[in-house]
């Protein structure tokens, strides 16, 4: 079943054009993971999607229009390459504030919350502020976060960028099985071919404003523009050497 | 540890030993003498006219109805021009962000960091005084009858004068430290964020912007309240004899030709600047609780 649907979105500033006709659409609880180099315009089209950025097109989720909705009110969630976890809340606080703008009654609250903090393995942390936590456990709060709102849709930039390459290999598993188990629908952009790869069902590369969607894996590999080939080839050549 | 590492590590520290005792001996050690030498002298351990250990100085300002009424009026008043100050600040921020940060305003917005504030005093005194500014413009404005009908602005008894001067000297202060704040904060993302949570406009100004700026600003809004509790010059000028704010009423009574009085003022300092160490202690404590391993903005 189709979750989204994005047609014709053109964006340009000061005469530059960023994106340029972008059309695609995400199946439900899919992942669709954007490859792109930086200044490609990643971060604009999850940032018009999510309502964040003027332009033109139309956007639909679930078959309804949401590109002239305010941001609070398409159900969609931008989480940034910084974890942006409010400093003057703690673990507890920062996963229940969707919440608590949604006035949910304290008890609901405090077992949803519970519950979340279980499913990131950070009950233990609960009371602990930003500054006491390690860069994953940031990332996992600020998961938990956007996904106890339950939004329609996660829109993730590069969300694992500032990690080193140990806790990063963790995040992309725990978002895999985070993924899986909620059911989220998700779209992701990265510069990082291994991540893409390693998250996304489906895969596109960006490049000048214009997106292009793989059918399959094999056609990904095959455009010398994602750079899986070279890749390829200089891993294959190490190996001949040694 | 590297070689190098290890080398550096040991040209810092006596390096940083000598900035330890330089900042001791020309940063504290003054003034820890000279609260110790107030402290004998409001126990009758020094001074001309003192002749042994006596508490009857601490009696006297301990019951004094004017030291208490001054402390009050003094720590109230600091409260009040650092609060309204922090959320005029707040509101010009989020409504004139981008204009506040053009090069002019912005340096314009330093202009009144560099008057003094006894100029300062003068200035308010020109304006808000019963043959000042104000009053002739309302008298030929045809508002008023005669400058004397021009409401009380200075030396008036709510201290509506000294409010407004240092009010005018603190805002571009806490405009200034507001502004960056915001900036160095990220505040931008952050809205943007609880915006794809849920959060309507209200809610994200209150819980969002207004949260994390006190968060960050406040252990320096706490530093320039404890400034403004000691205000001198603008009370002396604008202010009233009684209640006076508290740097006022101890320089009226070292300034007495009673030399008794001597004593009783170096109490009422000793007390101030206790009621100050108690308020600060109180503050970090209560600000380390609530954010352990942060530094002050």
């Amino acid at each position: 079943m189709k979750l989204l649907s994005v047609q014709k979105l053109h964006k340009s500033f000061a005469g530059k054009t960023i994106l340029s006709s972008v059309s695609f659409e995400l199946e439900a609880h899919k992942t669709l993971a954007v490859l792109g180099k930086s200044g490609c315009g990643k971060t604009s089209l999850l940032k018009m999607i999510a309502g964040l950025l003027d332009g033109s097109g139309e956007i639909q989720l679930n078959g309804n229009f949401v590109h002239t909705l305010p941001p609070q009110q398409r159900g969609i969630v931008y989480l940034y390459q910084e974890a942006l976890l409010f400093p003057h809340l703690n673990v507890f606080e920062n996963i229940a504030f969707g919440l608590r703008l949604r006035k949910m009654p304290e008890p609901a609250l405090r077992e949803k919350v519970d519950g979340m903090l279980e499913d990131l393995g950070l009950t233990t942390h609960a009371r602990k502020m930003p500054t006491q936590l390690s860069g994953g456990q940031k990332q996992r709060v600020a998961f938990g976060r956007a996904l106890i709102i339950e939004p329609r849709l996660l829109l993730l930039d590069e969300p694992f960028g500032n990690l080193d390459v140990e806790t990063r290999a963790n995040m992309q598993d725990f978002f895999k099985k985070m993924a899986q188990q909620q059911q989220i629908t998700a779209m992701l952009v990265t510069h990082d071919l291994k991540e893409a790869v390693r998250m996304g069902d489906q895969l596109g590369y960006l490049d000048a404003g214009n997106l292009h969607i793989f059918d399959h894996l094999r056609d990904f590999i095959a455009d010398p523009r994602t750079g899986m080939q070279a890749e390829s080839a200089f891993w294959q050549s190490i190996q001949d050497a040694v | 540890m590297s070689a190098t590492a290890q080398k550096n590590t040991q040209y810092r520290r006596p390096q940083g030993h000598a900035a330890l005792v330089f900042f001791l001996l020309l940063g504290v050690m003054p003034l820890a003498a000279g609260l110790v030498y107030a402290v004998l002298y409001s126990l009758g351990l020094i001074g001309y006219l003192n002749t042994g250990f006596t508490l009857q100085y601490w009696y006297i300002a301990l019951t004094s109805k004017a030291l208490w009424a001054s402390l009050t009026l003094s720590l109230g008043l600091a409260v009040l021009v650092s609060t309204v100050s922090f959320f005029l600040a707040l509101r010009c921020v989020i409504a004139l962000r981008p204009h506040l940060k053009q090069r002019g305003v912005r340096f314009s917005l330093h202009l009144p960091l560099a008057l003094p504030p006894l100029v300062a005093a003068f200035v308010s005194f020109q304006w808000l005084g019963g043959t000042g500014i104000l009053a002739r413009g309302a008298h030929a404005l045809g508002l008023i009858q005669t400058t004397d009908s021009f409401p009380v602005l200075v030396n008036d008894p709510y201290y509506i004068g000294v409010f407004v001067t240092l009010l005018l000297l603190n805002f571009p202060f806490i405009l200034l430290l507001v502004l960056d704040q915001y900036d160095r904060a990220g505040i931008t993302e952050y809205i943007h964020l609880a915006a794809t949570l849920g959060g309507n406009s209200a809610q994200i100004r209150r819980k969002v912007i207004l949260a994390i700026l006190i968060h960050r600003v406040l252990p320096t809004l706490v530093l320039y309240t404890v400034f403004l509790f000691g205000a001198f010059e603008v009370p002396l000028l604008l202010g009233q004899q009684s209640p006076a704010m508290i740097s006022v009423l101890i320089s009226q009574k070292f300034s007495k030709f009673n030399l008794a009085d001597v004593p009783v003022a170096y109490t009422c300092a000793v007390l101030y600047a206790g009621v100050i160490l108690v308020l600060i202690a109180c503050f970090w404590r209560w600000h380390f609780r609530q954010s352990p391993n942060t530094e002050p903005a």
